[in-house]
């Protein structure tokens, strides 16, 4: 994509603005629609504009496989985490009303951690298998277009 | 007056989805898919006036960003079949 | 209106054998499903459609497609070995229309799913979570447990397709 000026320059204006929509998916999901899923697909987006426009392999160098790989771990196990945590604070498996002092600010930690388990877990997937998809995708040849 | 300008839009829509369901060459039908989701995007965000729900025009916002992401994939497909890594152009092709 | 343009691409989607542009048709049938869940007032799941539908899903099913073929093989069975498929759908469709019949109206604050948890979500939420959006609470804490479950499909999912495309892992072994 190298003659694609206008294209390149839009995706850099635009990637930046991306991400902080999706920080706000993210946060905000307490209070309007939104939250973890929507959020992680939106950063997968950001990130697949960059693949698609850059090529996957310069984008391998700022965001590596291995580091999707363990994100997307890493998100299922801070969600698991927060319900073994209120397993050991005292009440039941994912009940975050012991996580904190009072029961409801205890509930907008666990629900905060909990949307953050599932956003990095969905981003990571998606970019991993956009990555798969791009990489194994053959250039079609002529006659089959 | 929204009422009527989101009405509008429907009626827009019509013509759009024909030339989608009809188009005779790729183009038009991305030409068409582009223009609709600028008109759903708008479609949502009149939604959010006539309901005066202000959350609703987030979800216009997150049309407009990830509208853009699915033409440019259309497109990239359309102009160099693949997803992946770009391939040179053939040559007298370039640009 | 909205209904007959989403049963116009449907439509569209079955019969045409272009692939390409079905891929397109599909992304337009998630805009207009996304426009019907916003007139049924449910913007979380007009959200989650207008995430998944429009961007992420058009690129997986640009990918899929150029994996196999770009045209629909046209049927070479009769017309007469296709009818007993149309039978099977043609009844299942009726049969779930007449169920329709049965299904309480839209929005009927005394329908089966309406009296049985759902007032003690909307009337505990404020009081024992806090939370403005009741759709977070519900999924995020009175729900955790299967939200937890959908977290690992999709992490189970991830991994499968990163193992079956024979994405990155291996790739330099094999070379």
């Amino acid at each position: 994509m190298q003659h694609h000026l206008v294209l390149r320059v839009i995706a850099k204006l635009l990637f930046a603005p991306i991400l902080l929509f999706a920080f706000y998916v993210q946060f905000h999901g307490d209070f309007g629609p939104g939250g973890g899923f929507q959020a992680g697909l939106i950063f997968a987006s950001a990130f697949v504009l960059h693949g698609l426009l850059f090529d996957v392999s310069s984008a391998r160098q700022f965001l590596p496989d291995r580091l999707l790989q363990v994100g997307a771990a890493v998100g299922v196990l801070l969600y698991a985490g927060t319900g073994l945590a209120s397993v050991l604070l005292g009440g039941n498996f994912l009940d975050y009303d012991h996580l904190a002092e009072a029961p409801t600010s205890g509930q907008h930690l666990g629900i905060i951690l909990v949307e953050a388990g599932v956003g990095i877990t969905v981003a990571c997937v998606v970019v991993m298998v956009f990555r798969a998809f791009a990489d194994h995708l053959p250039c079609l040849r002529e006659q089959d277009w | 007056m929204l009422t009527i300008a989101s009405l509008l839009l429907l009626l827009a829509a019509v013509p759009t989805l024909v030339r989608l369901l009809r188009g005779p060459t790729l183009y038009d039908r991305t030409l068409a898919t582009n223009v609709f989701g600028t008109m759903t995007t708008l479609l949502i965000a009149l939604a959010a006036f006539i309901f005066e729900r202000a959350d609703l025009l987030d979800i216009a916002l997150l049309y407009a960003l990830v509208n853009f992401v699915g033409t440019i994939a259309i497109l990239k497909f359309f102009r160099y079949r693949t997803l992946g890594k770009t391939p040179p152009l053939p040559p007298g092709e370039e640009s | 209106m909205l209904f007959a343009f989403l049963i116009a691409t449907a439509l569209g989607i079955a019969y045409l054998r272009h692939l390409f542009a079905v891929v397109m048709l599909a992304g337009m049938f998630s805009l207009l499903s996304a426009l019907l869940l916003l007139s049924m007032d449910a913007a979380d799941v007009a959200f989650t459609e207008a995430a998944v539908g429009a961007g992420i899903a058009t690129i997986l099913m640009l990918g899929a497609m150029a994996l196999t073929e770009r045209q629909e093989k046209p049927l070479k069975s009769s017309m007469l070995k296709r009818l007993p498929a149309l039978a099977v759908a043609g009844s299942f469709g009726a049969l779930l229309i007449y169920a329709m019949f049965d299904a309480p109206p839209f929005g009927d604050p005394f329908a089966p799913a309406q009296v049985h948890v759902a007032p003690y979500y909307i009337e505990q939420t404020a009081r024992e979570i806090d939370v403005p959006n009741l759709v977070t609470a519900i999924l995020a804490s009175y729900r955790g447990f299967d939200t937890l479950g959908e977290v690992v499909v999709i992490f189970t999912a991830g991994i499968g397709v990163a193992l079956l495309l024979g994405g990155f892992v291996f790739r330099e072994r094999s070379k």
